[in-house]
């Protein structure tokens, strides 16, 4: 302990010995089970109880009979040995893999770009494009994604109208981008990047503009051209802030499922089916209650796994926890 | 257009770096600018378009003679207003039960030690990465033993528990950077435990309230899935139901209707953003240092 | 108003092997200023927590006016502190701040308007009461700190560093002002500082801690010319004191042609035959290299007023011997002196155990 600085505040609040002082103690000690018993609660009635029930429901044969009666019984890893033995699982969780690295590429490549451009805008232009990113991130998912499909519509899209003035496609003007399965893949990628880049642009300017401008004159003075500048300084200073931002991309598109679900519902013919919506179809379509647990059981041991780089990262910073 | 000069605000300082406005970044913004926009432009071009311009082989790039007719279609659909309400009852339950639960929990881990305070931060963090479509499975079973299934507060208990580990997570940074000497210099002044809460720290993390209400306003505002899921008809959904179930086959072609329903649910959060922005925008650098 | 008493009182941290402040016994008169001064880690702002019961006190007990607040929290001891870093509320108008402790005391209206515009005038913060904190300069801000303080007519000041975030000039400046209005509104004050000179300015009576014990309380006056101990020898004035290690044969120690024989009394107290001899920079004379103790100079500091040669016997440039020469014909580096005492400038202490010999 150092006399100038004031020594944390638990240490100061465990009471010293004598009865007044360690009545004291008792007393703090309990406060924070107070202030943290009320959310306490709430996750534990609707987040840790409906994990242990989910792990518990996989390995039941819960459907929609179920629900009704109340009547289930326990069929050990069955639910999971139909998955492994379903091509259409596999097929899902592919599907996610690849989707999920196509849209976090995009969006991250994009998002990076722009974050860079705004550093060199004028006010005009830089107020310009940061509205623009506002207003797109402030869009609902539900109004954005029915507007993407008015966008895309077959006969009267903008879109298709825009791609056949263009010329180089051929006339798309009647083409369904939602039965194609390719297309209809595009249109999501599309939809989910547009969303992404505003949250992932601003982050990153807002780490650039806390970047000293020291560290650039000092590359400059040592003689590094602009490219280099930006490859041997910048992007180091903003390394943290993007592995963050990539991290949570990861996980917020491994979840996409409303974009998915009204442009495409998983169509054509499961085409754009990834994991969270097959899930769906399965425990609340087919109401398949306990193989969609097992399925939700699988997604979410894939997230924490993957989150748990971004965990350790944290506990690494030496952030106090 | 204050908020919007507010905007520049981070970059007010000395800042040289790259050149600014060169012909080609200029360029790129614009276009960058037109590409993202349009896609609102269009669904605002689309809403005040009568029916005959909204389906024409040409698009119209402006209404040629600019109605209010969707909109009163929108609002006139069954059940918009009942909607709305639900919308309103579950935004506010969600954003004052999120703060309310969100502050006090916060204190309790940046203001004390305890046994178990680590592994709480570690739960939060864990918990914030679930999908919420794999909760929603398990999440409705227990509903359902527990009869909250088409209630309101089952659908904002929901949702707060979506919100709080974050919530939890950015006010408890709050706190933490609130130096101990205040809080000592207030018991001095005579404060209780009581006064020193609601009088000098609550205020103090009054920017880490005001994003967990924008965080728990836009997810409880802006949910389709969970809401879809719980709640059982229409009298009982909330406006991004109410918007979806325009796309059904039924209504599937009435792209004006759509768009200006659109509109007035996309509005109350575009607005709530650009008020907000400079909190949003530092906010955000803060985020970013720490990062 | 009000004596301010420590007896015996311990502060242990769970997990250390000795205490922060330990067996701490100081009396504080009605109205004095008393500096709790000492190197960082010494125990002083722990012992200033303990009297504002930000603290707990693990053993012995405080006593303010003669009651036992041992165990009162802070609010009911009637003390106000000024912080290092201020603390003032980031939320609050300065005229907020000050006024914050009588509004907790749910004290009228009408009679804090009046002390606040009191205290104000005291502390020229007038034209800056409805701004916040982070709109005033440092002086200012430590003003606040002050006005926070004095609004409430205390029994005590508990000021921790106050004067350490402000420039050196505002400082001394400030310095200056807290004196005189600490004498003026004649409240105890436990004044915390590591910076000696501000010690000796503001005090009444100065205590020196080091490790948790109290080393030595006195006079500003008595502390510099009778330091208790090495310790405070070497803490108190700058440049400080410079201290030589000798063997006294016979019991008597020799410095540069000077025989100082040790008196019975001092023979009887020492422990062993290792005596150090303390001599302040002012204390010592540069004479001819051959009629005193033969250095040379390393290095020269100009001050204007007072110049200070720093010398080195045998080569031995680690433990230099400062000396203060007068502003006419400063020897250069390098050259080779004397030096000689004066032997009323003497301080004599026992090298094994630290402590002073008697006089």
């Amino acid at each position: 302990m150092t006399a100038t600085t004031a020594p944390s505040p638990g240490v100061r609040r465990q009471g010293g010995p004598g009865p007044r002082a360690s009545q004291r103690k008792r007393r703090r000690s309990l406060a924070p089970l107070w202030l943290l018993s009320p959310a306490g609660l709430v996750m534990l009635t609707v987040t840790i109880a409906p994990i242990v029930f989910l792990v518990y429901t996989s390995f039941t044969d819960y459907n929609q009979r179920s629900l009704f009666t109340g009547k289930y019984s326990l069929v050990g890893v069955e639910q999971y040995t139909d998955l492994a033995a379903d091509p259409e699982f596999w097929q899902s969780l592919l599907r996610t893999l690849w989707f999920t690295a196509a849209m976090v590429i995009g969006s991250v490549i994009v998002g990076t770009g722009v974050a860079q451009l705004l550093t060199r805008l004028g006010v005009v232009l830089r107020q310009v494009v940061t509205v623009v990113l506002i207003f797109v991130w402030a869009m609902p998912t539900v109004a954005s994604s029915l507007v993407w499909k008015w966008l895309f519509q077959p006969g009267y899209g903008v879109v298709n109208w825009l791609l056949t003035q263009v010329g180089v496609f051929g006339d798309l003007t009647n083409t369904d981008w939602s039965t194609h399965p390719g297309l209809a893949y595009v249109s999501i990628w599309l939809l989910i990047v547009w969303q992404a880049v505003p949250f992932i642009a601003l982050t990153l300017y807002a780490a650039l503009t806390q970047m000293p401008v020291e560290l650039q004159e000092a590359a400059r003075i040592d003689g590094a051209g602009e490219w280099r500048t930006w490859w041997s300084i910048t992007l180091p200073y903003i390394r943290p802030t993007m592995l963050l931002v990539t991290l949570m991309s990861v996980i917020w598109d491994f979840n996409v499922f409303n974009q998915i679900w009204l442009v495409s519902a998983g169509g054509p013919d499961s085409a754009t089916s990834t994991l969270g919506i097959f899930a769906y179809r399965t425990a609340f379509v087919s109401f398949r209650i306990g193989q969609g647990a097992a399925l939700s059981v699988i997604t979410t041991v894939i997230l924490v796994a993957l989150s748990a780089i971004y965990i350790r990262r944290l506990l690494r910073s030496g952030e106090d926890l | 257009m204050s908020t919007i000069q507010a905007m520049s605000a981070p970059l007010r300082g000395r800042r040289v770096g790259p050149p600014k406005g060169g012909p080609l970044s200029n360029t790129l913004a614009i276009l960058f600018s037109l590409v993202w926009i349009f896609p609102i432009y269009w669904m605002v071009n689309t809403a005040f378009k009568p029916r005959s311009e909204a389906l024409t082989e040409t698009p119209l790039f402006l209404p040629e003679s600019p109605t209010l007719d969707n909109f009163d279609a929108a609002i006139n659909q069954t059940s918009f207003l009942v909607d709305l309400r639900n919308s309103l009852i579950v935004v506010g339950g969600t954003v004052l039960l999120a703060i309310l639960l969100g502050i006090f929990a916060a204190a309790a881990l940046s203001r004390f030690r305890f046994r178990g305070r680590r592994t709480i931060m570690v739960v939060i963090l864990v918990v914030q990465m679930l999908p919420a479509s794999a909760l929603l499975i398990p999440t409705f079973m227990v509903f359902n033993e527990l009869g909250l299934l088409g209630t309101y507060f089952g659908l904002i208990l929901a949702y707060v528990a979506l919100v709080l580990p974050f919530s939890v997570w950015v006010m408890r940074g709050f706190f933490i950077a609130i130096p101990v000497e205040i809080e000592e210099a207030a018991r001095i002044d005579g404060a209780s435990t009581w006064q020193v809460l609601t009088r000098i720290l609550f205020p103090l993390v009054a920017p880490g309230v005001i994003a967990t209400s924008i965080f728990a306003f836009i997810t409880a505002w802006n949910d389709y899935l969970i809401a879809y899921t719980f709640m059982k008809d229409q009298s009982q959904y909330t406006l991004p139901v109410w918007l979806a179930s325009f796309s059904t086959p039924l209504t599937g072609t009435d792209f004006g209707g759509q768009m200006a329903g659109s509109v007035i649910f996309s509005l109350p959060v575009v607005v709530f953003f650009l008020l907000i922005q400079r909190k949003l925008v530092s906010g955000m650098s803060a985020g970013a240092v720490k990062g | 108003m009000a004596t301010v008493e420590y007896r015996g009182a311990t502060r242990h941290y769970a997990g250390t092997s000795s205490p922060a402040v330990d067996n701490l016994d100081l009396r504080i008169r009605d109205g004095e200023c008393m500096v709790l001064v000492g190197p960082s880690g010494c125990g002083k702002s722990t012992a200033l927590r303990m009297l504002a019961g930000l603290e707990a006190v693990d053993g012995g007990e405080i006593r303010i006016g003669g009651a036992d607040v041992t165990h009162a929290e802070p609010k009911e001891r009637d003390i106000a502190m000024v912080f290092q870093n201020y603390a003032l509320y980031p939320h609050m108008t300065v005229r907020q701040n000050i006024a914050f402790h009588l509004r907790v005391a749910k004290m009228g209206t009408r009679e804090i308007e009046h002390r606040v515009s009191e205290a104000a005038r005291m502390l020229e913060l007038e034209p800056y009461l409805d701004r916040r904190p982070d709109k005033l300069s440092g002086g200012q801000r430590q003003r606040v700190a002050m006005g926070r303080a004095i609004i409430r007519r205390p029994r005590v000041f508990c000021m921790d560093e106050p004067l350490s975030n402000l420039d050196a000039k505002l400082r001394v400046q400030t310095r200056t002002q807290i004196a005189s209005l600490q004498r003026r509104l004649g409240v105890t004050t436990v004044y915390v500082t590591h910076d000696q000179v501000e010690a000796m300015t503001m005090g009444d009576r100065v205590a020196i801690l080091k490790d948790g014990r109290l080393q030595q309380c006195d006079t500003p006056r008595t502390v510099f010319d009778r330091p208790r101990n090495l310790f405070v020898a070497g803490f108190i004035g700058s440049p400080a004191m410079n201290l030589i290690p000798l063997y006294a044969q016979d019991w008597s120690v020799e410095f540069g042609g000077t025989r100082i024989g040790l008196t019975p009394a001092q023979r009887a107290a020492a422990s062993s035959r290792e005596i150090t001899i303390g001599v302040r920079p002012e204390g010592l004379r540069v004479v001819g290299a051959a009629q005193g103790r033969r250095v040379v100079i390393e290095m020269v500091e100009e001050l204007g007023s007072d110049n200070y040669l720093y010398t080195s016997a045998d080569g031995n440039s680690a433990r230099p011997i400062v000396v203060r020469s007068g502003t006419r014909e400063i020897p250069s580096r390098g050259t080779t002196i004397g030096l000689r005492l004066h032997r009323a400038d003497i301080h004599l202490f026992d090298s094994l155990t630290g402590e002073r010999l008697p006089d």
